[in-house]
């Protein structure tokens, strides 16, 4: 099993390091390149939210991402430090095409085996875990043969 | 995000590359107020080098096509990864956006509309 645990500013900037960071990590762990696109997506559209909705990009509070691998499995936590509120997240209907934002939940559940939210025990923020199956791709190239 | 422009005839053509994401979605829409208040109001995205794109980068991208649509214009795209036409297909946004495989037949879709 291998984990990894990152902390951000909650500024635009932070983007571009996070991504580096975890795409680095899954490349290190082996992870199929179809695979790590899912991820980072997901994390991502979780990381975008938690910067601009959670920590209403207040500098002085941070994102906190750890990712955790193992054969069968791969888990994302994205926390931030706001308020906590989880009831306006889940929703991932489009109703209006023409509509700017609110795609990001849509992509993270087609991206991932699984998605939940909870109130951190940590930060006392929002805490997204994201899940997905490891051999996702493995097993359709198998099924293809 | 690198932007990089050229004009084929009355074509305005931006190749983009790298992410298109929160950080570089303002870079974008920058640009394209910059061409439209040039006197260009057609616009094609060659987008064979970018790498990713997320929500933040598609809401550039709706923001840019009503801008455009406001003026009169027109919008297309072409040379999409896999991965990045998945992210359209999946938001749907594929059926507001003219989507080509190649810059070339983007570009000769702007040659017939003007010669009918």
């Amino acid at each position: 099993m291998s984990f990894i645990k990152l902390t951000y500013s909650s500024v635009i900037k932070s983007e571009q390091y996070m991504y580096d960071d975890v795409k680095t990590f899954l490349v290190d762990k082996g992870i199929d390149a179809m695979l790590i696109g899912n991820i980072m997506l997901s994390i991502s559209e979780a990381f975008t939210n938690a910067l601009l909705h959670g920590n209403q990009s207040d500098p002085n509070k941070s994102i906190h991402i750890s990712i955790t691998t193992n054969n069968d499995e791969i888990t994302a936590d994205i926390i931030d430090e706001g308020s906590g509120a989880v009831e306006h997240l889940g929703n991932d209907e489009i109703v209006d095409l023409w509509q700017e934002g609110g795609r990001g939940m849509m992509l993270i559940k087609r991206m991932s085996r699984e998605v939940a939210f909870s109130k951190s025990i940590i930060t006392g923020g929002t805490q997204v875990t994201i899940k997905f199956d490891r051999n996702k791709y493995k097993q359709k190239m198998e099924q293809n043969i | 995000m690198e932007l990089t422009r050229r004009d084929a005839d009355m074509v305005a053509v931006l190749s983009l590359s790298g992410r298109l994401d929160l950080a570089n979605g303002n870079k974008l829409k920058d640009e394209i107020k910059t061409v439209l208040d040039s006197g260009k109001n057609a616009v094609h995205l060659c987008m064979k080098d970018l790498e990713f794109v997320n929500s933040s980068g598609l809401g550039a991208m709706v923001s840019i096509m009503k801008e455009i649509r406001l003026r009169r214009g027109r919008l297309t795209l072409s040379d999409m990864a896999d991965y990045v036409r998945e992210v359209f297909d999946i938001t749907q946004l594929s059926h507001i956006f003219e989507i080509f495989p190649t810059e070339e037949e983007a570009l000769h879709s702007y040659q017939t509309a003007a010669q009918i």
